[in-house]
Order: C-alpha cells, then sequence, then structure tokens
C-alpha cells in the first residue's frame, strides 16, 4: 500500500501560488513539510503508527491507528508548536518563511475540528468532561471563531480595497466550520 | 452536580481563552501581510482587469452582439484573453 499520496488538488493549489510568486510557493512548501514533520515526530515519540499521509489541497492529512486523547492533544498541537518554533529561529535570517510559517500555524490553531486546533481542544476537553458538554463548547467555540472571521475579514478587504481574498479564505474556513459542526 | 457545573464553566472559559488567543495570532499575521499582500494582489488583478479580462469580454460582448456562431466567438475570446494576459 501507498502511503503517501498526492492529490491534483494539491498540485494545482501549489502551481497557482508559484504562478503568483514561486519563491512564497517554495517557502510555504517547505513550512507545510516542517509543520508535518511536527506531526510525524510525535507520533514517532506517542508511539502512534502511521498509516496513510494525504496532500490535498485544503492541507495534509495523516490518517493514524486508534489514539488516546493524551496522544492526540500531544500530536495535534506538535504540528503548530513546530511551525511556530522554525518562524521564531528563522525570523531574522528569512522573515518571510518566518511570516509563512506562523500563518500555516495561526491557521491550523483555530478551534475548528477537522484542524489542529479544534482536534486538540476536543480531547483535551474529552478527557476532563463528558462528549455532550464538550460538543457544546466546541459549538460555541466554531460559533465565535466565525463570527469573529468573517467581521475580521470584511474589515481587512474594506481597510485595503484589494478585492475579496479575505472573504473567500474566510468562507472556505466556514465550510470546514460547517464540517466541524456535522462531526459534533 | 455542583463540582460539574463548575469545572464545565470554567472549561468553557478556557476554551474561549483559546479562541480569542488563537483569532488574535491570526487576525495579527494578516494584519501585518496584508498590505504587502494587498499590494501586489491589486497590481495582479488590476493587471488582468484593465487589459486581458476587458479585451475578452469586449470580443465576447461584439461577437455576441453581431449574430456570430457562439463556438467561434468563445474561441476568439479565449484567443483574445490568453494574448492579453500579463
Amino acid at each position: 500500500m501507498r502511503r503517501l499520496s498526492v492529490t491534483p488538488g494539491f498540485v494545482a493549489s501549489a502551481c497557482l501560488l508559484a504562478w503568483y510568486q514561486w519563491e512564497i510557493c517554495l517557502w510555504f512548501l517547505l513550512a507545510l513539510a516542517i509543520h508535518e514533520a511536527g506531526h510525524l515526530l510525535a507520533l514517532a515519540l506517542t508511539r502512534v503508527s502511521v498509516q496513510r499521509i494525504t496532500l490535498a489541497a485544503g492541507g495534509a492529512k495523516i490518517q493514524t491507528a486508534e489514539m488516546t486523547y493524551r496522544q492526540e492533544w500531544i500530536c495535534a498541537a506538535a504540528g503548530p508548536a513546530a511551525s511556530i518554533v522554525f518562524a521564531g529561529l528563522l525570523l531574522r535570517l528569512c522573515p518571510t518563511f518566518s511570516l509563512i510559517s506562523l500563518g500555516l500555524a495561526a491557521i491550523n490553531l483555530l478551534p475548528l475540528y477537522p484542524m489542529d486546533g479544534g482536534r486538540a481542544l476536543r480531547a483535551i476537553l474529552l478527557r476532563r468532561l463528558p462528549p455532550d458538554q464538550v460538543n457544546a463548547i466546541l459549538r460555541l467555540c466554531v460559533w465565535v471563531t466565525c463570527s469573529t472571521l468573517m467581521l475580521g475579514a470584511c474589515w481587512l478587504t474594506a481597510q485595503y480595497q484589494a478585492g475579496l481574498w479575505p472573504i473567500f479564505l474566510a468562507l472556505v474556513l466556514l465550510c470546514r466550520a460547517g464540517e466541524a459542526a456535522e462531526v459534533l | 452536580m455542583e463540582q460539574r457545573k463548575k469545572g464545565s464553566a470554567i472549561a468553557t472559559c478556557l476554551s474561549l481563552l483559546y479562541v480569542a488567543v488563537a483569532l488574535a495570532l491570526l487576525l495579527g499575521v494578516c494584519g501585518y501581510c496584508y498590505p504587502e499582500f494587498a499590494q501586489k494582489a491589486r497590481q495582479v488583478l488590476g493587471g488582468w482587469e484593465d487589459g486581458a479580462v476587458q479585451q475578452a469580454f469586449g470580443t465576447l460582448a461584439d461577437g455576441l452582439e453581431a449574430g456570430r456562431p457562439v463556438k467561434e466567438t468563445l474561441s476568439d475570446t479565449v484567443e483574445v484573453f490568453f494574448r492579453a494576459a500579463p
């Protein structure tokens, strides 16, 4: 069985980014590799076997064996932690990479369930509280996050007047939040 | 029961604090990067809007108004678009 697969959506996204600016594309791919390496290192340290890695347009997806809540939050938090650490280490040497890496960490830390932040928060809460209470808290977090994101996106668009990019990106995240709401 | 409610309230407050920190980090990064990104996006999109897209729409509109075959008009439109694209 192939353990790494790359979807056409990922290739198309990378090509689009390269067409916009190839340097940013390279830095982004490096930041993504470091982020995923953080997850894989944590998975190896907590002795969780990796079944499959898929690179898709929405990001990388690592399929693993069953995990405990403790293993899940450690492995989920390891990716953004690696991104933040490398962003800090290379801030002076390469500010562009640092900003991209920090942006990647910031997006992944949002508490929307399939993403790292939502996964870690859910696992931490489930260690202490019953599932119905955890789901109620997570739904509140998703609602607050989505409302603030949309307001922030509108503010960026209105403030800098460079098209509807922030609103489009916020809508992509809202679609992910919709998936999260269905899971919860 | 009381203990459980208290635990749930504390968990909710801590979760909302986490949400606030995550959003502050994201909006901080976006706010810092966005002026430069916006400048570049404006250049790229402006180039397309003023040049290729406008010419392509012009060709399409002229073709349809003149009653030319749709297939031929679309073919010309695509050709004009790629010729004028930056």
